[in-house]
């Protein structure tokens, strides 16, 4: 079921506009590829897709539509794929309303797909608010370590992740071990996922991710291959603490290993990922889903 | 590696620092059986900076503990007053929020309160020894003791367990954490004695903003009748630009103090010198114990982070790493969790505490640049983080769902357990680790009317003859906290600031902290409840967004309160109906006419709860009526009175001072537009009644729900006789529901 294709079925015409600049936004779909991909691993490749697969790929890529404008408020990031942000289009007030509209949507879809998928949905929404609260609290803080920000990373992007594999191997009918490699490949492609986000951030060309970089920086959000480089050179904690330094930090973190650090912790997560489904018959398309993933680390400069 | 120097001393625990941390840590421990001794490099009575002031949170911890003892001589604090620009403007609220069950504030020079309680810690059994601590001992990895200089001579103390309260700049910190991290904020206070010929008032001013630094307040208050404490207290952080000698900017305090205070305050001669120190702000609780030492008090950090104070915070979470400290010797092994006790002693000390304050601070460091004059933060924050604010640094009434109107009528109802019970689980959600968001949305909870739609789930169920159950619970913790989830999320301001924008953080964290324990409490349902609850999000979020779409004065703003109502309060209410029988029958009860009379419960519980925020100040969330106004939230009476006089719309359009919110108040209060709104309260009420005994029977005492809207518009002076809806309009809503 494509995004676009969904019925907007509004009970008023408050969000409609939103809804439709949402909805028909770029997405690259990939939790509902993995979902999809985790669900025919599941059957071994074997027979037809659960007429649920539909519904539930669906389900999450609602789920992190519903995440975004929520992010861009709290960021004040103005630009999302390329493209304004709700918040920047459509003010806060309504960009935050159809976070919590597609957060509704997401729940009422997820429930069509039966008691587990809305136990493990309840469990990921859960991790995604505490991994959220977990890097608002680290806003600004120098002292920000490397374990501090994978937790958040759990629970904000890798907790999508881990749902959309699980769900699919759910529906796919695996085994309980099964279920939870496929789990653990979702959690490991995620945490690669958001680190190779967060290096482009300093170190990626800005046509190609479609904001401008150094964006968590000037938010305050930390992240590895910063907390790397503060590591290295305790000197750029005064720079990070005055918007003027960031551009000298940007600069001054390629004369670190910060980058290649980063990039082989992202290298790392994803190849524990793969080591979790390298057994399981039918495996490829998963595999090749976590060597998309790694090659977008060609076009971090280093 | 053990050192040659001479023992000193050898003791199960040590105490580095003799201040209030200190002192009620040894007490504690002391008190416990264990053996103790306590380093100061002092010897006391000693004097120090700051904090003569003890907030109602301390002098209640001290009485639980039956240290009052401490207290003796102090002085009573009546009131607090703020000055903004050496212009009164009185602070109602904290006078309220300094009654009921809390103590009163008082103030005490802390020469004679920290002399007090090493006193009380030593008739507990522990020894005290004069003695500058040079560093740590260690073995391996492990303190297992200190260096000191006595008097000249060098020598050690051993222990088993090492607790350093040792201060903001604790030299054991440094030695064994290493250096803080350049944070984005530090904290300074300095304050002197001052002499006057006039008897001061037991009030505590505070004077808002202080010249030449970028955030702090100064502060008199008197320690006797002619003898005030007078100092000021400020942020600063790297990128601002660096103040002046703080020495300098008291002189210039005392100064305006005279110029502009003289009458009220007298003459005000300085007794002796200046003293100032920094404050421990930057609390984590992954730092409070390292290589087998404990960090308590400012060695901790657990300054409030936004006032400055500290010293109930200090001995709330020395007591709280004893105890933990304590349960760890008796089961052999080492104490973990301490920076998680330290959080839970006190809502300041949370982690998320240090979140707001960072949010805080993001205003000072980002308007700098293009303000380099500017004077601290003027105008009145927006009203989510003032409240956050307001909770941070006054003693709110911690409330609970039982002492609230709904609360009552549950007791009436015969669910006063349930409530009880529900209490608990809102309150024990992820309340370890993020105490603020846990308690806004409490207290969110707890405002207004209470938690209706809790009561709406008990009552409904108890009427079908059923007791509540677990999945009751979760049902009705579901519904209350989608009720709060609009609320919350309604805050959010268009405006793009700087102030705008931390506010808008701040609510959509605790909105999407809501949303995910209504999820999480529905999964624990069943997989059609938390369809109907995503469809109730659905429209609640529909709802805020018909409030966000068009202002107040625009297009048919009667009509989009009605249907904003309905889709946020009116669909919570209607959910909770139909969840609460059907959780009594064991089928899903879409008894259109249940489900009508939650709906128009819910429209009569909003209208009943927006005359409350224009009448009172909130005793839960401590909202004053003017904030009801700057919201610029869609309240029924506000529409009402626009309709009825069109010049209050131009009034609520300009951007005010909370002065001039009070006199547009007054305005709207004036015209018919209370009288107004409390009938259309009554009519929703009287026609959810009547509804509710067509679906459930004459004689149900659930039907003396529908009565909780009066109840609490009597006291307001607003309850009229009022007459159902007419049975046309609710057969439309009737149609409606069955499409």
């Amino acid at each position: 079921m494509e995004l676009a294709s969904l019925d907007a079925g509004l009970r008023t015409d408050a969000l409609a506009d939103v809804w439709g600049y949402a909805i028909s936004g770029p997405s690259k779909e990939t939790r509902s590829r993995l979902l999809r991909t985790a669900e025919a691993v599941a059957r071994g490749g074997r027979g037809e897709p659960d007429p649920g697969v539909e519904i539930a790929a669906a389900a999450v890529e609602m789920f992190h539509l519903a995440s975004l404008p929520h992010d861009d408020v709290m960021d004040g990031s103005n630009i999302r794929r390329g493209v304004a942000s709700l918040p920047a289009r459509y003010g806060a007030p309504l960009a935050a309303a159809a976070g919590g509209l597609f957060f509704g949507r997401a729940s009422t879809l997820f429930a069509k797909c039966g008691a587990d998928a809305v136990a493990i949905a309840a469990e990921t929404t859960e991790r995604m608010c505490h991994g959220q609260m977990l890097e608002l609290r680290d806003r600004y803080d120098t002292g920000r370590t490397q374990a501090r920000c994978v937790d958040a990373i759990k629970g904000k992007t890798a907790g999508m992740f881990w749902l959309a594999a699980k769900l699919g191997a759910m529906l796919g009918d695996a085994d309980g071990v099964t279920r939870s490699r496929l789990g653990q490949f979702g959690l490991g492609l995620g945490v690669g996922f958001q680190i190779i986000d967060d290096l482009l951030d300093v170190a990626g060309n800005e046509r190609l991710t479609g904001k401008p970089r150094g964006t968590d920086l000037r938010n305050g959000n930390y992240t590895l291959p910063v907390i790397y480089a503060l590591e290295e050179n305790p000197k750029l904690e005064e720079l990070l603490l005055d918007d003027r330094g960031i551009e000298a930090v940007m600069r001054l973190i390629f004369e670190t290993d910060a980058i290649a650090r980063a990039a082989a912790d992202a290298r790392d997560w994803i190849y524990e990922a793969k080591a979790e489904v390298l057994g399981l018959p039918a495996a490829s398309g998963l595999l090749a889903m976590a060597d998309t993933e790694l090659s977008r680390l060609a076009s971090v400069q280093t | 590696m053990r050192s040659t120097l001479p023992l000193l001393d050898e003791a199960e625990i040590v105490v580095v620092g003799g201040g209030p941390a200190g002192a009620i840590a040894a007490f504690t421990l002391a008190s416990a059986g264990h053996d103790v001794v306590i380093i100061d490099r002092q010897t006391f009575p000693r004097d120090k900076a700051c904090g003569d002031g003890l907030t109602s949170s301390a002098v209640s911890f001290l009485r639980e503990l039956g240290l009052e003892q401490a207290l003796d001589g102090a002085l009573r604090v009546e009131a607090a007053r703020l000055c903004v620009d050496w212009k009164e403007r009185e602070v109602s609220s904290m006078r309220t929020r300094w009654q009921g069950d809390w103590s009163e504030p008082c103030t005490v020079p802390r020469r004679r309160f920290d002399h007090a309680l090493i006193r009380l810690a030593c008739a507990a059994g522990t020894r005290l020894m004069q003695g500058h601590v040079n560093s740590p001992l260690r073995e391996g990895g492990h303190v297992i003791g200190v260096e000191l200089n006595q008097r000249g001579a060098r020598g050690v103390v051993t222990g088993r367990h090492l607790l350093a309260a040792d201060g903001a700049t604790s030299r054991l910190r440094t030695e064994i954490v290493g250096r803080q991290p350049l944070r984005a904020a530090s904290s300074y206070a300095v304050r002197t004695y001052a002499v006057t010929d006039e008897p001061l008032q037991p009030i505590f001013d505070i004077y808002v903003p202080v010249a030449d630094s970028h955030a702090g307040y100064g502060w008199v208050f008197p320690v006797s009748e002619r003898v005030a404490n007078v100092g000021i207290g400020y942020v600063t952080a790297r990128g601002l630009p660096r103040p002046r000698p703080i020495t300098s900017l008291l002189d210039a305090f005392l100064a305006g103090l005279r110029r502009h205070r003289g009458p009220e305050l007298g003459s005000l001669e300085v007794v002796g010198s200046g003293s100032g120190a920094p404050l421990g702000i930057n609390f984590s609780a992954e730092r409070c114990q390292q290589d087998g030492v404990i960090f308590a008090g400012d060695a901790a950090r657990t300054c409030d982070p936004i006032t400055g104070e500290g010293i109930s915070q200090a001995m709330r979470g020395a007591h709280a790493c004893a105890l933990e400290l304590h349960r760890a010797i008796r089961r052999r092994g080492s104490p973990v969790g301490i920076g998680d006790a330290i959080a839970r002693s006190d809502l300041r000390a949370g982690q998320d505490s240090a979140m707001i304050a960072r949010l805080g601070h993001e205003l000072l460091r980002r308007r700098s640049p293009d303000q380099p004059d500017s004077t601290g933060i003027r105008g009145e924050p927006t009203s989510l983080f003032s409240v956050a604010r307001a909770m941070l640094t006054a003693e709110l009434d911690r409330p609970s769902l039982t002492e609230t109107p709904a609360g009552d009528m549950a007791t009436k109802l015969g669910c006063a357990g349930a409530m009880r019970a529900l209490d608990e689980r809102l309150r024990d959600q992820l309340r370890s680790k993020f105490i603020l968001c846990s308690e806004l949305v409490h207290r969110e909870a707890c405002a207004g009317t209470g938690p209706i739609g809790a009561l709406m789930v008990f009552a409904t169920h108890v009427a079908c003859g059923k007791d509540p159950s677990e999945p009751v619970l979760d049902a009705a913790l579901a519904v209350e906290l989608l009720r709060v989830y609009p609320r919350v999320l309604g805050l959010v301001t268009p405006a793009t600031d700087n102030q705008a924008n931390a506010n808008n953080a701040i609510a959509i964290m605790i909105g999407d902290y809501a949303l995910s324990g209504a999820t999480g409490a529905a999964a624990g349902i069943g997989a059609s409840f938390s369809g109907m609850l995503g469809e109730a999000v659905e429209a609640s979020s529909e709802g805020i967004a018909l409030l966000a779409r068009d202002p107040l004065w625009q297009g048919d703003p009667i009509r989009r309160y009605i249907e904003r109502t309905r889709l946020t309060d009116g669909t919570s209410l209607a959910l909770a109906a139909r969840i609460g029988a059907g959780l009594a029958s064991g089928r899903d009860a879409l008894d259109s006419s249940l489900c009508i009379a939650g709906e128009s419960m819910g429209m009569a519980t909003r209208i009943c709860e927006d005359l409350m925020a224009l009448t009172l100040q909130d005793p839960v969330t401590g909202q004053e009526p003017w904030r009801a106004l700057e919201e610029s939230s869609f309240r029924l009476p506000v529409i009402l009175a626009v309709e009825e006089d069109h010049r209050v719309a131009s009034l609520l359009r300009e951007k005010k001072e909370r002065i001039e919110w009070e006199s547009v108040l007054d305005v709207i209060r004036s015209g018919a537009g209370l009288r107004r709104a409390s009938e259309i309260c009554g009519r929703y009420a009287a026609e959810a009644r009547e509804l509710a005994l067509e679906s459930m029977g004459d004689g149900n005492p659930v039907t003396e729900l529908f009565e909780l809207p009066r109840r609490c518009l009597v006291p307001l002076g607003l309850a009229s006789p009022v007459e159902p809806r007419s049975r046309s309009a609710r057969r439309a809503d009737a149609l409606r529901l069955a499409s």
